[in-house]
């Protein structure tokens, strides 16, 4: 294509040119999102309540309390880097939200031969108890996601389902660590399948989906805004 | 030799001036944003041509001015211009480059006339003929779509990318696509 084209082009955008709402600041997104996680994460631990030998598992149990501290860095990074890469420029907030779910990777894989050493008597409850676990995770991350993705959809992610499966980890790992505060089992097993794998099984499973319906929403958006 | 982060003084007036012209963009004000964007320009094709060689280069440049056009809302005015146009830049290069990974190299607007090298002729020639308005119904829509903005309504390919809401190249392979469909539904239906 020519330069003589990019010239119409600059002329063609210019004229009828409509004025924008802009994004929230990335610090106000990010307070909203963590308002929000801290709002489903207080309902969900005021109607379950703390699991009673929590303190005493966190200081007595490195793989449990790794994996804890694995799921807090998650949730955190995983929202930073959603919130980062939504919005051209704010590379460095999308780094840090990366080394955040990098060192939150690492914690889990530390947490993983430590899970062996867990107390006596700490078995594995029934497989279901898995899913109500992963469920109860999806359901506390879901007020965190609807933030995070709202904010997502309305500023301009250059790799959607990347930028999804970022916000919906994020989310998913504040759900889980609730779920992991208040869960009353600590088997190994269900550790990993309820609690540690929730953020990336519901990233694997929701990020296609969410960033075909963002892709139709920014399709729809960029033909509205032509000239 | 400076350091990228170190700017020019003319640089930091420069970069000042474009938060305001696009500040005032956002507001809708239309004569700032062209001022703006013929500002950049220049300076957009040579960060671009840094970084690609080839007539590739250009469509870059249009997909970008695509997207700051698209992305205008997220740009913050407390916050610097410089960054944010540098970041859908480099965004767009790199989707190019990946794009050329994952397909091959990009197809320019002449390889896509010369699939069919009589087809705008024919296009025009049969412009309500029934076989081609047979044949462009039977086409999937984007396919459609951007054959009837090129060829009929006469657009150029940045105009019919911003007018449907994509990238300069992908509404080129869509015609290329289309175009490879009519070639082949035209002759079918010669006797």
């Amino acid at each position: 294509m020519s330069e003589a084209a990019s010239e119409r082009l600059v002329r063609e955008l210019a004229r009828d040119l409509r004025p924008v709402r802009r994004v929230a600041r990335l610090r106000v997104a990010g307070l909203g999102a963590a308002a929000a996680g801290l709002l489903a994460a207080a309902l969900a631990l005021g109607l379950s309540g703390l699991r009673q030998d929590l303190g005493g598992l966190l200081a007595s149990a490195p793989g449990f309390a790794a994996l804890f501290g694995g799921l807090a860095l998650a949730a955190v990074g995983g929202a930073l880097a959603a919130l980062g890469a939504s919005v051209p420029g704010r590379d460095g907030v999308e780094r840090l939200g990366l080394a955040l779910l990098a060192a939150a990777a690492a914690l889990g894989m530390v947490a993983g031969p430590l899970l062996w050493v867990l107390p006596a008597g700490a078995a594995s409850p029934p497989w279901t108890r898995d899913g109500v676990c992963l469920l109860g995770a999806l359901l506390v991350g879901l007020a965190p996601a609807a933030a995070l993705v709202g904010f997502v959809s309305g500023a301009a992610p250059q790799r959607p389902p990347l930028v999804m499966g970022l916000a919906v980890a994020g989310a998913v790992a504040t759900g889980a660590l609730v779920v992991h505060a208040t869960c009353p089992f600590a088997g190994l097993r269900h550790l990993v399948l309820g609690h540690a794998l929730a953020p990336l099984l519901a990233a694997l499973v929701l990020a296609a989906p969410l960033a075909w319906l963002l892709r139709r929403r920014l399709a729809r958006s960029g033909a509205a805004q032509a000239p | 030799m400076p350091r990228m982060s170190e700017r020019t003084p003319g640089e930091s007036q420069r970069d000042e001036r474009w938060r305001a012209w696009m500040a005032a963009a956002q507001e809708g004000d239309a004569r700032a944003y062209e001022r703006l964007l013929r500002d950049l320009l220049p300076v957009l094709r040579a960060f671009v041509r840094g970084r690609l060689a080839g007539p590739a280069a250009e469509d870059v440049v249009q997909t970008t001015l695509l997207s700051i056009h698209r992305s205008r809302h997220t740009f913050r005015p407390e916050r610097p211009f410089g960054p944010w146009w540098r970041a859908i830049a480099r965004h767009a290069v790199i989707d190019l480059v990946r794009a050329r990974a994952r397909r091959g190299p990009e197809i320019g607007l002449e390889e896509v006339e010369l699939v069919a090298p009589d087809l705008g002729a024919e296009l025009e020639r049969q412009a309500l003929s029934p076989d081609l308005a047979r044949a462009l119904a039977e086409l999937p829509p984007r396919q459609r779509e951007a054959v009837e903005l090129l060829h009929l309504e006469g657009l150029s390919v940045a105009e019919a990318a911003l007018r449907v809401g994509t990238t300069p190249g992908a509404l080129k392979v869509r015609a290329h696509r289309g175009y490879q469909a009519l070639r082949k539904r035209l002759a079918g239906s010669r006797p």
